[in-house]
C-alpha cells in the first residue's frame, strides 16, 4: 500500500486539499460501490419478509454487524446500529439506570453530544454532573482522575481523543479507578476510533460510541457497542417494530441486544457501507499509523513556522490542529484557505464550546484535521497559503 | 450583485436577513460580512498579494465607495427615465446623444423620420462643393445636429488627403425637431454669399448649443465677429433666395429617402450616421481606383 495507490481511492483530494476530516472523512470508491451495489442489487429489508432478497440483505449486513463488531473487539450481539455516536450516547443517557443522587463525571474537552445529554439526564433523574478541567495544556493527570472518581460517581463519559486538541486521557487508569467504585465508564470514540484499532474487552470500558461517516463510511449509520450484559439492562431507547418478541393489548416482550436498540428499517445500505470501510481500514491499518506519526510532526512544524497559537501540545497522537492567528478571525482565516487556495478546514467552536472557552478562543478557532490519505505536500501548500494570508491579514 | 447575478444571490439574502436582525434590534449572525470581506480579498488575490491586503484592510471603504456609486447612478438612472418620459431622450430636451433606454433610435445620428429607408445616390450637385475632383462625396448634414458636428474634423480630413481628387458636396438638411436649424442653414447660406462660408460654417458648429437655445441672436453675433455686412445678412435672411436653396437641398434629401443626418455618399455606396473615417476612406479608394 503506498500513498499514491490510496489517493486514486478518493477522487476528491484531486480537486481540493481537504482538511476537515474531524468533521466528516472522506469516502473511498470500495465503499460507495458497496453501498451502491447494496441499493442496486439486493434493496430489501431485513428481519421481515422471508423472500430471497431479505435473505441477502439480511447476509450482507449481519457480515458488516460481525467485521465492524470484530474492529472493536465485541461479539455481533453487542453492536447496536444507530444513527451515530449522538444517538448513541443518546441512547445511554435515556436509557442507563443510575442511583438518585449519584453523580455522573465528564470533562470540559467533551464534544456536545456528550455534555448535553448526560446533563439533561442528570437534571431529569436528580443526579449530580460534574465536568474535570485539564491542565492549561489540555491533558489530564492521572491525579486529577484520582481526586475525581469517588464513591459518589456511577457514571464516567469521556472521549478516547478529542475533537480540539487530540489529546487522550489516561483510560487504563480511569477504568481501574472506575471498577473500584463501581462506576460504568462510557467512552466517546468518534474521533479516536478511524484512526486506530479499539478492543473494547480488552480496554475494559463498558460502552463505546463511534459513527460511520468519520471513518470512510457514508452518514447515517453509528454504532453502539457494550458488554451484552451491559446492552441488556439498559432500557428501550427508541421503540417500534422489530424491537420486539412479543406484543399484546396490554404487553410487549422486547428482543435482547442488538435488535432491541433498532426500531425501525435500519440503514441497512449504510450499514454494508460501513462494513466495506471497517474491511478497508484493515487493509491500511499499518500505512496508517505509520503515515499519520508523519503528518502530525509535519503539520505542527508547518503551524509553528507560521506563528500560530496552537491549543494543546505540541506532540499530539494523531494530525489535528486548532490554532488561531493574533489578529485574524478564525472564520474569516478559514473562508480564505477556501477561497484562495481551495483547503478546507472547519472554523469556530467544533461543537465543543467549553473546550474553547477553557483554552480562552472565545471566538473559535480553525481546525485542521488530517487522515491517512493526506500528503506531506498538501500541508507545504497548507502552510504556503497560511503564510499568504498572514501577510493580507496583518495577523 | 444579487438582483443581476445567481452567483451573489446568496450573499444578498444573507445580507437583507442581516439587515432585518439589526432593525429588530438583534446581533448579526449571519456571517455576511466574513463572507463579503473575504470573497472581496480573494478577488483581489489574483491582482498582488498587495491588492489581497488593501481590500482585506479597507473593504469597508471599498463597500461604502461602491454603495454610493450604486446610490449615485441610481439617480442619474431616474433621472434618465423621467427625462425620456418627458422629452423622449435620456439627456433632456434637445439632444440627439444616445440614450439607453431607446439604442436603436439614436445610431449617432440625427433623425428626420423614422428609418432605415431605401437611400437613392442624389444626381444633382446642388450644395456647397467644398472641393473639386473626380470622384464625388456628397454629405447631407443638419448644421444644428450635434452628429454632424462631430464628423466635421472627418470631413476636413478626408478634404486634405484627397485634394484635387474628390469633388465634395455639402447639401444642408435642417432636421425638424432641432431648435433653429432652418435659420441656421438659411444664415450660413447668407454668409456664403458675402465670401465667408466656411469660417461662418465652423464657427456655427462651435456654438451649436448656444444656437439652439437663443437661436438669431446667436447667428448675428456671429456674423458680426466675423464683420459680415449685418445689413444685407439680415435681408438675405428675410429673403426668399436663400431659404429656396435650403428648400431645393431638403426636398432632395426627402425624395433621396434621407432620414437622419450626417449620410454620406460615395458613389453608389451609402452611409448613415457618424462613420469611421476608415469605412469613407476605403470606400473613396475603391471609387479612385
Amino acid at each position: 500500500m503506498n500513498l499514491e495507490d490510496i489517493r486514486k481511492d478518493f477522487p476528491i483530494v484531486s480537486k481540493v486539499i481537504y482538511f476537515d476530516n474531524a468533521c466528516t472523512s472522506l469516502k473511498p470508491v470500495q465503499v460507495v460501490d458497496a453501498e451502491r451495489d447494496f441499493h442496486l442489487e439486493i434493496g430489501a429489508c431485513i428481519g421481515r419478509s422471508n423472500h430471497l432478497l431479505a435473505e441477502k440483505a439480511s447476509e450482507a449486513t449481519e457480515n458488516s454487524r460481525r467485521k465492524i463488531s470484530k474492529f472493536v473487539g465485541v461479539k455481533s450481539e453487542e453492536l447496536v446500529f444507530t444513527k451515530n455516536t449522538t444517538e448513541s450516547l443518546n441512547l445511554l443517557a435515556n436509557s442507563l439506570k443510575i442511583e438518585k443522587g449519584k453523580t455522573v463525571l465528564s470533562t470540559v474537552l467533551e464534544h456536545h453530544s456528550v455534555i448535553l445529554p448526560f446533563r439533561k439526564m442528570c437534571r431529569e433523574k436528580r443526579l449530580n454532573f460534574e465536568m474535570l478541567e485539564p491542565s492549561g495544556d489540555g491533558t489530564f493527570t492521572k491525579e486529577q482522575w484520582e481526586q475525581a472518581i469517588n464513591e459518589n460517581v456511577a457514571l464516567i463519559v469521556t472521549h478516547n481523543a478529542n475533537n480540539t486538541i487530540v489529546t487522550s486521557p489516561p483510560l487504563e487508569f480511569i477504568v481501574k479507578k472506575a471498577k473500584k467504585v463501581g462506576a460504568k465508564v462510557v467512552i466517546d470514540g468518534a474521533q479516536g476510533i478511524p484512526h486506530g484499532k479499539f478492543n473494547l474487552y480488552n480496554s475494559g470500558v463498558d460502552f463505546l460510541a463511534f459513527s460511520g461517516h468519520k471513518m470512510l463510511s457514508t452518514g447515517g449509520v453509528g454504532c453502539l457497542a457494550g458488554k451484552k450484559e451491559a446492552l441488556n439492562e439498559l432500557a428501550p431507547f427508541l421503540i417500534g417494530g422489530g424491537t420486539v418478541q412479543q406484543v399484546d393489548r396490554e404487553k410487549e416482550v422486547y428482543q435482547d441486544s442488538p435488535s432491541r436498540f433498532e426500531a425501525g428499517i435500519q440503514n441497512y445500505g449504510g450499514i454494508v457501507a460501513l462494513g466495506a470501510a471497517v474491511e478497508y481500514l484493515e487493509k491500511v491499518s499499518n500505512f496508517l499509523e505509520a503515515h499519520e506519526k508523519k503528518l502530525s510532526a509535519r503539520l505542527m512544524q508547518a503551524l509553528q513556522q507560521v506563528g500560530a497559537i496552537v491549543y494543546g501540545l505540541e506532540e499530539r497522537n494523531a494530525p489535528l490542529a486548532s490554532f488561531n492567528f493574533a489578529r485574524a478571525k478564525p472564520h474569516e482565516v478559514s473562508l480564505l484557505l477556501s477561497k484562495m487556495s481551495k483547503i478546507c478546514v472547519r472554523s469556530g467552536m467544533f461543537c465543543a464550546e467549553p473546550a474553547m472557552n477553557f483554552f480562552g478562543a472565545r471566538e473559535g478557532a480553525v481546525r485542521a484535521s488530517l487522515y491517512f490519505y493526506n500528503s506531506v505536500e498538501e500541508i507545504e501548500k497548507f502552510e504556503k497559503a497560511l503564510l499568504q494570508i498572514k501577510q493580507i491579514t496583518g495577523a | 450583485m444579487g438582483i443581476f447575478s445567481a452567483k451573489y444571490r446568496g450573499y444578498s439574502k444573507l445580507a437583507f436577513q442581516c439587515i432585518l436582525r439589526k432593525v429588530t434590534l438583534r446581533k448579526c449572525d449571519t456571517g455576511v460580512e466574513e463572507q463579503i470581506r473575504t470573497e472581496m480579498t480573494a478577488i483581489a488575490s489574483s491582482v498582488s498579494p498587495s491588492a489581497a491586503g488593501f481590500t482585506f484592510k479597507y473593504y469597508k471603504m471599498i463597500l461604502w465607495l461602491l454603495t454610493i456609486i450604486t446610490l449615485a447612478s441610481g439617480v442619474l438612472m431616474l433621472q434618465g427615465a423621467y427625462n425620456f418620459y418627458q422629452f423622449g431622450n435620456c439627456n433632456g430636451p434637445n439632444s440627439d446623444e444616445f440614450c439607453i433606454f431607446n439604442p436603436t433610435a439614436t445610431l449617432q445620428t440625427c433623425t428626420q423620420f423614422e428609418g432605415p429607408r431605401e437611400l437613392k445616390t442624389p444626381t444633382s450637385l446642388q450644395g456647397h462643393i467644398l472641393s473639386n475632383g473626380t470622384v464625388t462625396v456628397i454629405e447631407y448634414g443638419c448644421l444644428t445636429c450635434p452628429f454632424t458636428k462631430k464628423i466635421e474634423p472627418t470631413v476636413q480630413k478626408l478634404l486634405q488627403k484627397y485634394i484635387g481628387r474628390i469633388t465634395f458636396i455639402f447639401k444642408p438638411l435642417p432636421i425638424a425637431s432641432h431648435n433653429n436649424s432652418w435659420t441656421t442653414a438659411v444664415a450660413t447660406e447668407c454668409s456664403d454669399q458675402q465670401g465667408k462660408y466656411s469660417q461662418y460654417r465652423e464657427t456655427v458648429f462651435e456654438k451649436q448649443n448656444e444656437i439652439k437655445q437663443r437661436g438669431l441672436a446667436v447667428l448675428i453675433e456671429i456674423a458680426e465677429s466675423q464683420e459680415l455686412d449685418i445689413e444685407k445678412f439680415e435681408q438675405c435672411l428675410n429673403s426668399t433666395t436663400a431659404n429656396n436653396l435650403i428648400n431645393e437641398t431638403f426636398e432632395e434629401g426627402i425624395k433621396n429617402g434621407i432620414y437622419a443626418t450626417p449620410t454620406f455618399f460615395v458613389g453608389n455606396k451609402s452611409f448613415v450616421g457618424n462613420v469611421l473615417e476608415s469605412e469613407l476612406t476605403n470606400a473613396i479608394e475603391d471609387e479612385l481606383q
